[in-house]
């Protein structure tokens, strides 16, 4: 039966996926159609972004606060909204993960912890243990919206 | 000399022995408290109580409870006894005990273990009780009475006296740790939460050895980690039982303050040749907390089992993260490029994907999909959407692509080639659901495509 080889094919891929996964296949879907409808006239580079943020917020949604990451992911997120309309400039700071940085060359001999910090969400006032539990579960959850992302793609792009 | 005699042949038993759970630590103290001393250490060891160079030690270490009685020359002197008593029955030992222990505890020695049931039962138990050379004798049944008894005085036991208790217990709990063996359940987690929050298991120094074997560990917060815990009581066992042959069990309560709610802190046991300073414990609990959850991370990252060492493990993760992150951007964009293309009225798919959710199961979501989609008029391609909906075998992507194609060969005239779908991780119910959501948009698509 295809159902039961999907099935067997999705055991081991849904292992690693978040439990939260249609909930942010739902908010993503939505947040990509609304930003296909509402912005027809802007650049490809402002959809573009739109959409990395609509990744990121349907990511910490569907999460919720149960997950500091997710937490600060929303307080960035939300700060970044309310500053966008007084003062575009302002975003700069609440800057999203994931935004391209310059790659630094002394980044090994940081402290691996504080890089890892940078870059898991609400990362900086964490220490070591709990900073290892949420990347564990920002791993996870940000596996499961790439793949999201790329199913999108695939049904998009024929 | 023969104390040291007895701690050897004690060692070597210990080291034979493997710890199956905490429950067993508690129930080993038990008796070994009893040993200690109800105030008559010569009587204590007339009766062969003592279990070895550990309780001969614990009794040291009932100083504390004003006991003041033991002494190097006591020791030996109980061990001698020990050694005469070794040919007595294993129940017989642990019976001693266990009625020592009784005494012990009604002059509010400390906390002491419950459920002495698994002594007798536990046959091999009596085999390495036997094999004990400071083992008295006297009957075991008769001590699960008044073991039992005492235990309901460990809940009104002194509280300043637990600590002490459980510095006794904690000498006792190796002790009986080993003897106990890997026989015993290590599923009683009720009695074992029961002595976890008595147990005073304050990190203890013995001025002799540093060696802190009177830890007790307390898996109140960590019941996960208990085979954990149990692995390191292993090893611990034997160091208890050589640290408490060479040492003097002088009371001396440290760190007491740190752990005065036992419910809140891990007790953990130190290893053999570990530090024994609280901070050094505290660090190491950290570092195994740490361990455990890279461990979970390796299983997550792609390709890190081969890797070993923290510093490794995180210049993976920290690569796969931001690859991750990259993967992100780099599909944000290509879904900016192609979005135009996609025409479909997703809130009311999406809606009516979470009411499918709660009905749940497949079969509701194909059921009640296919009764929505019956009303509006069906399009050659949209039946043949419908279908593979019905099926339950579209997923995302193939659901999404048959309704973008659709949508291009109504407009462009083409038609429209059948996909198989392809084994994804997505559910079925979001597909069924994209599919009726393009089943209930694709006509007006249509109509403004063809405009």
């Amino acid at each position: 039966m295809e159902s039961k080889s999907s099935d067997e094919n999705c055991n081991n891929p849904n292992s690693e996926l978040h439990p939260s996964k249609l909930m942010m296949a739902s908010h993503f879907l939505r947040a990509l159609f609304r930003i296909q409808h509402t912005t027809t006239d802007s650049s490809f580079a402002g959809r573009s972004r739109k959409i990395r943020r609509a990744a990121y917020a349907s990511m910490a949604y569907s999460v919720g606060t149960k997950r500091s990451w997710s937490s600060a992911l929303l307080r960035k997120l939300r700060s970044r909204s309310r500053l966008r309309s007084p003062n575009p400039r302002r975003a700069k700071y609440a800057a999203l993960p994931g935004k391209p940085r310059v790659a630094r060359p002394q980044q090994r001999e940081m402290d691996q912890a504080q890089v890892l910090r940078e870059l898991v969400p609400g990362g900086t006032s964490m220490d070591d243990c709990r900073l290892l539990e949420e990347t564990t579960d920002f791993v996870r959850c940000l596996s499961t919206q790439v793949r999201l992302m790329q199913a999108v793609v695939d049904s998009v792009s024929i | 000399m023969d104390m040291h005699g007895c701690n050897s042949l004690k060692n070597e038993d210990n080291l034979d022995y493997t710890y199956s759970g905490n429950s067993s630590d508690w129930q080993q103290c038990n008796p070994s408290i009893g040993c200690l001393d109800s105030g008559n250490p010569s009587a204590t060891v007339s009766q062969g109580n003592q279990i070895g160079s550990t309780p001969c030690s614990s009794i040291s270490m009932a100083d504390p409870f004003g006991a003041g009685l033991w002494n190097l020359s006591t020791e030996s002197t109980s061990l001698d006894l020990c050694k005469d008593k070794l040919q007595g029955s294993s129940n017989q030992i642990t019976g001693n005990s266990m009625s020592i222990g009784g005494t012990l505890l009604q002059t509010g020695s400390g906390v002491l273990r419950p459920s002495l049931s698994h002594f007798p039962s536990d046959s091999a138990f009596i085999e390495r009780a036997a094999r004990f050379s400071c083992f008295g004798g006297s009957d075991l049944g008769g001590m699960m009475n008044p073991y039992s008894a005492a235990q309901s005085q460990i809940p009104h036991s002194d509280a300043s006296r637990e600590s002490s208790g459980a510095q006794i217990q904690k000498n006792e709990i190796n002790m009986m740790e080993a003897v106990r063996g890997a026989s015993l359940s290590t599923t009683d987690h009720g009695s074992k939460e029961k002595d976890n929050s008595h147990a005073a298991a304050t990190i203890r120094k013995r001025p002799s050895e540093g060696m802190a074997l009177d830890q007790a560990k307390v898996a109140s917060q960590i019941s996960g980690e208990m085979d954990d815990d149990n692995v390191e009581l292993e090893q611990k066992a034997e160091q208890n039982s050589s640290s408490a042959a060479t040492s003097r069990p002088r009371g001396k309560q440290v760190k007491d303050g740190n752990e005065s709610s036992k419910e809140d802190f891990i007790h953990i046991r130190a290893r053999r040749g570990q530090a024994t300073n609280s901070h050094s414990l505290a660090e190491r609990v950290r570092r195994e907390k740490i361990n455990e959850r890279m461990k979970l991370l390796q299983d997550l990252v792609p390709g890190c089992s081969k890797v070993t060492g923290k510093a490794m493990m995180l210049d993976e993760i920290i690569n796969y993260v931001q690859s991750l992150q990259q993967q992100v951007e780099f599909l944000s964009m290509k879904l900016a490029a192609i979005n135009p293309r996609l025409d479909i009225d997703i809130e009311a798919v999406l809606s009516k994907y979470v009411l499918l959710q709660t009905c749940n199961g497949p079969s509701a979501a194909m059921g009640s999909s296919s009764g929505i989609v019956r009303p509006p008029p069906l399009h050659a391609s949209q039946q043949g959407l419908a279908q593979a909906g019905l099926s339950g075998m579209i997923n995302l992507p193939d659901l999404l692509r048959r309704s973008i194609n659709a949508q291009m060969t109504a407009a462009q005239g083409y038609k429209e080639e059948p996909k198989m779908q392809v084994p994804n991780a997505w559910d079925e119910e979001l597909h069924n659901v994209l599919q009726m959501a393009y089943n209930g948009t694709v006509n007006l698509n249509t109509h403004r495509v063809q405009q």
